[in-house]
């Protein structure tokens, strides 16, 4: 069976379809945790594949499909926040930060349901939810993100100290 | 992972839970026929001003530039050129420079005709004096 990139290259419209089959509801589970709402989440998923099929040729095979997928729904997210809030994108938060992150965020999420965490997410700078998403929604390690955000590993580890100890004061915040 | 992160990764696959709408995939397939589309339309535009774009440098190579050059043919013309190659002498190979403006561009092709064609025209004169000359 060929690979969808291959299948995007022999025949456009078909790749598409099997594209948003293999990836879709993914792709959406993870704009949705960075968009503000269902609308701009979908219209997100929408130009990310729009793309990919356009610049299939672009596309490497010694990566990981996903992960280019990934990186483009990325930029055109970061665009469209800069777009909407030119002053939020270079903040590390948008909430003060405790010097020490909570110890019980784990247990505080585990009792909240995932609209509240989507709710969270949201109220985090780009740059901290990015590193947010990518670790605990889709798994990646810490090597994995700097490449994808095209940062020092050390970056992301700070980032993602800075994450993890907004979002429990969000949460607190959020009365969860 | 640390044990404490498993457990926050763990409560973010809550999130995985969503669906895109059923049209989804049709939609995106109509955006990329719509876009294919446009770009062959584009691509029909640009074929049809490129055709109008070499007609027209045609005609005014026909229509300019080589009557300015048959027009060598008098003395007072020919004596011109001929100045003017002294003072300055013409360059016929085309600029490396891939910005090449389309007035240089005229300008060598303005040049390469009245090279070849003075040449004719003087043997043209020539042959017309030999001739007045035997009547």
């Amino acid at each position: 069976m060929q690979e969808v990139w291959e299948e995007i290259g022999s025949d456009r419209e078909r790749g598409a379809r099997r594209l948003v089959a293999e990836y879709g509801n993914r792709l959406f589970a993870a704009a949705l945790l960075l968009c503000r709402n269902e609308t701009d989440a979908e219209d997100l998923v929408f130009r990310t594949f729009e793309r990919a099929v356009e610049r299939i040729g672009q596309y490497k095979p010694t990566g990981e499909f996903y992960g280019w997928l990934y990186v483009i729904m990325l930029n055109f997210w970061r665009m469209d926040v800069r777009r909407m809030q030119p002053d939020v994108v270079c903040a590390g938060s948008t909430v003060d930060l405790p010097e020490v992150p909570d110890p019980s965020l784990s247990d505080s999420l585990a009792g909240v349901d995932a609209e509240a965490i989507r709710a969270a997410v949201r109220r985090l700078s780009p740059m901290l939810a990015e590193v947010v998403v990518l670790r605990f929604f889709e798994g990646r390690s810490m090597e994995e993100m700097a490449e994808m955000l095209d940062v020092p590993e050390g970056t992301v580890k700070s980032r993602l100290y800075n994450a993890k100890a907004a979002l429990g004061k969000l949460l607190k915040e959020m009365g969860l | 992972m640390t044990e404490d992160e498993k457990k926050i990764a763990a409560a973010f696959r809550k999130c995985a839970d969503v669906r895109l709408p059923d049209d989804f995939a049709d939609r995106l397939v109509c955006r990329i026929r719509e876009k294919k589309d446009e770009k062959n339309e584009s691509k029909s535009i640009k074929t049809v001003f490129t055709r109008i774009a070499l007609i027209a440098a045609s005609l005014t190579l026909l229509l300019g530039f080589v009557p300015n050059v048959l027009e060598l043919r008098t003395d007072k013309d020919a004596a011109l050129v001929a100045h003017y190659d002294e003072i300055r002498p013409v360059n016929h190979t085309l600029p490396q420079d891939s910005q090449l403006n389309a007035l240089a561009f005229l300008g060598f092709f303005r040049e390469v005709i009245r090279r070849r064609v003075k040449p004719l025209v003087e043997r043209f004169r020539k042959r017309e004096d030999e001739s007045i000359n035997s009547d």
